[in-house]
């Protein structure tokens, strides 16, 4: 269990965001990892460098992504010129298409996450924004704003490699002449007014603002969180501002530098030890059936109830930029 | 944590639109699916959402009950804290 210099560079070998003169160091950031090194460096170390995968992944990381893509599909239609119904009509073929598999749908065994609950959260929230204040930016290329990828320079370097933070950002939108960056996020707890609350400060919606001012190359007004509810037979969707002012975002990125930092100092050191203030949250952590083993017995753990998965946050979606050119001057953040 | 929708029986809601035509249609390879018969899903789906809508503003929420404070007419200032 005890990582070494040639089993973390083993395990990174093939993934295009980790350095290949520091084992272990991850040049490209993401939310994602970055949330998790922040979460519990051995989380991040289990997921993100060894590249270790829960067997029963939730299924509400998979439905919240058939979310996303169905939404994505409804919008790529729309800015090709079809009208709401015809894209909506569109949205629901790939969402049955994308839950049918062998000859038949495919079942999550999940009482309110399932096939018909998929197809419904898409008409019911995207009937209920029709039509949309929120207009979705159109790029110099003719393409909607949609699942945008984007990397930026942090201005930090470890031992001449540049640091980068990287990610895919959901949509750029226009509301009131504002520009925002716009996300979806699906619960099953209610919709109540602290709901949006969350998500200020939010590791990732603080990265998604300052991606998003980078991408389009103007200020935004921060990110529109399309919550939805899905119940038992009924879909609920809320709409919500989560602001950000420029002081809040220059003080994540000063501290940005703190955590960059750190997960070099982790790779340096090849330590990347448990946060057990941690284990818990979110309804308990799935690497606790590692953790909780002794040391000797975790690797027998992982062979039986895990699987392997490179999370490389290089790897694009959609049609976005190639590249976001940076670094920015809010980005100049000195080492 | 899962949720009914409070004062709204989600099953009536729903009962006339959870139909076997939808579960027909649900069930077959969508590749065969014609635009008319996605058109008829779509057109279901938002007429469930709209019953749901009406039934969600029609539900009256019961007045609050007093609580012990307001039934004792005892307020903090009274006890001094």
């Amino acid at each position: 269990m005890k990582p070494t210099a040639e089993s973390v560079a083993k395990a990174t070998e093939g993934n295009r965001s980790f350095s290949r003169q520091v084992p272990g160091l991850q040049l490209a950031v993401d939310s994602t990892s970055l949330g998790t090194f922040k979460e519990c460096p051995r989380k991040y170390y289990l997921r993100h460098i060894r590249g270790v995968v829960p067997k029963d992944t939730s299924v509400h990381l998979v439905f919240g992504l058939l979310l996303h893509q169905g939404c994505e599909v409804y919008d790529h239609a729309r800015a090709k010129g079809a009208d709401h119904r015809k894209a909506l009509l569109a949205c629901v073929r790939w969402g049955l298409k994308a839950t049918w598999a062998n000859g038949k749908p495919v079942s999550w065994n999940h009482p309110e996450k399932n096939r018909l609950s998929l197809i419904r959260a898409l008409v019911w929230h995207l009937n209920k924004f029709n039509p949309d204040p929120c207009e979705t930016v159109l790029l110099a290329n003719g393409q909607p704003a949609v699942e945008l990828s984007f990397t930026m320079s942090t201005g930090l370097k470890h031992g001449g490699e540049d640091l980068v933070l990287c990610g895919h950002l959901d949509k750029i939108v226009s509301l009131g002449g504002f520009k925002f960056i716009k996300d979806i996020k699906t619960t099953s707890g209610a919709l109540n007014p602290w709901f949006f609350d969350r998500f200020n400060p939010d590791n990732q919606m603080s990265l998604y603002d300052v991606a998003g001012s980078v991408v389009l190359e103007e200020p935004i007004s921060g990110v529109i969180v399309d919550a939805i509810q899905i119940g038992a037979g009924f879909v609920r969707s809320e709409r919500g501002l989560v602001p950000r002012s420029a002081e809040q975002r220059q003080e994540w990125l000063e501290e940005l530098g703190f955590w960059l930092r750190s997960m070099s100092q982790a790779a340096q050191e090849l330590e990347w030890p448990m946060n057990d203030k941690s284990c818990h949250n979110y309804g308990g952590c799935p690497y606790r059936g590692i953790c909780s083993k002794s040391p000797g017995l975790r690797e027998t753990e992982i062979s039986q109830r895990y699987f392997q998965e490179t999370w490389d946050p290089l790897v694009r979606r959609g049609q976005g930029p190639e590249q976001v050119p940076g670094p920015s001057p809010s980005l100049s953040t000195s080492t | 944590m899962t949720e009914a929708a409070p004062g709204v029986d989600n099953s009536k809601v729903l009962a006339e639109a959870s139909p076997s035509s939808l579960d027909e249609l649900f069930s077959r390879d969508p590749e065969e699916l014609t635009e008319q018969e996605l058109g008829k899903i779509v057109d279901e789906l938002i007429a469930q959402s709209a019953r749901f809508a009406s039934a969600e503003a029609a539900k009256v929420k019961p007045p609050r009950k007093a609580g012990p404070q307001a039934a004792l007419g005892l307020g903090l200032k009274d006890l001094g804290l």
